[in-house]
């Protein structure tokens, strides 16, 4: 865990009370934690790796439907997922 | 702009798309259509390719055709809601090497938060992620911009205590207009997420005023009334 001593604000060497400072973990499962320490240039190299995968299990390459997005016509075409039916489909309604 | 930038700061794993900040100016658009000949690319949805549409703050879509780049969308727009104009972007950008040795031009990982304050769901918990990647990963080496930054922007609460702890001549200053910041100063940390709420729904609510009249035309355009 790192512990800092002496932070600089940006305006002076001011001398603050040690801090534990709050490790990735902490805040995002160790996958993620990973991720985030990767430095950009990796983490880029690694997303660009991906695509070979992504093409090979028939990924997509239409965004997702969003419509929250003031872009969103939900009348537009979509083509049908992967495997060729809805992701979810409504088989029986409940009473409420 | 988006996801390949979110990608590169850390706030996602994957893009299956690509989205552009074009300077939408004729020069420039003028490359852009030879670029997009190069990848065989065709507008798809609505708006047309019109500079007119770019600069009222439109996105307009295309789909490559090319073998190396079948079926990839790219997206583009010039003005962004809350985000500076594009002789400002280009200032601050991030420019990167890939490992085929091509330089990539990303926008700054501030305005790029700035870009996120919209009104889809899924942004905000990206632009969360942007903050935190980049306090995690530069807060032992702080300067003026990046405390403001990290104090402006910041959206995780534990990490915004932390920050106010290690700062607290800017929390003091930036807490005057910003509450979650003062609330963090006090260590309240159920006033600091209730404050975040109010600057999202805020955010949301004008992202959603700015495009009012913007649905409305891509409206009128897809029933043919323009």
């Amino acid at each position: 865990m790192l512990v800092a001593t002496g932070v600089d604000d940006g305006r002076s060497r001011a001398w603050y009370p040690r801090v534990v400072m709050i490790p990735p973990e902490a805040l995002v499962d160790d996958e993620w934690a990973e991720w985030y320490r990767l430095d950009p240039a990796v983490r880029w190299a690694h997303s660009q790796a991906l695509w070979p995968s992504f093409l090979a299990l028939g990924g997509s390459l239409d965004p997702e439907p969003d419509p929250d997005s003031p872009l969103f016509d939900a009348q537009a075409w979509r083509p049908m997922p992967a495997d060729g039916r809805p992701g979810v489909r409504v088989l029986r309604r409940g009473g409420v | 702009m988006g996801g390949q930038a979110c990608v590169f700061y850390g706030a996602a794993e994957f893009s299956r798309d690509t989205d552009l900040a074009l300077l939408a100016s004729e020069p420039n658009l003028d490359r852009f259509r030879a670029a997009l000949t190069d990848l065989q690319a065709e507008r798809i949805a609505i708006p047309p390719f019109d500079p007119a549409y770019l600069q009222r703050g439109h996105a307009i879509h295309f789909r490559c055709q090319h073998p190396d780049a079948a079926g990839i969308r790219i997206d583009i727009m010039s003005v962004m809601r809350g985000v500076a104009p594009f002789d400002a972007l280009w200032e601050r950008r991030t420019t990167i090497e890939t490992l085929d040795g091509e330089e990539v031009d990303l926008l700054s990982v501030a305005d790029l938060v700035q870009a996120k304050k919209t009104q889809r769901d899924r942004d905000w918990p990206m632009l969360r992620r942007l903050v935190d990647v980049h306090y995690l990963a530069n807060r032992e080496q702080p300067t003026l911009e990046r405390v403001d930054f990290w104090l402006t922007e910041l959206r995780t609460a534990v990490l915004l205590i932390e920050a106010v702890v290690l700062f607290p001549g800017r929390a003091l200053e930036i807490a005057r207009g910003r509450a979650a910041v003062a609330h963090a100063c006090a260590n309240a940390a159920e006033a600091i997420e209730s404050a975040m709420e109010d600057e999202e729904r805020r955010e949301r609510e004008a992202d959603r005023r700015y495009w009012a009249p913007l649905r409305e035309e891509l409206e009128r355009l897809r029933h043919g009334r323009e």
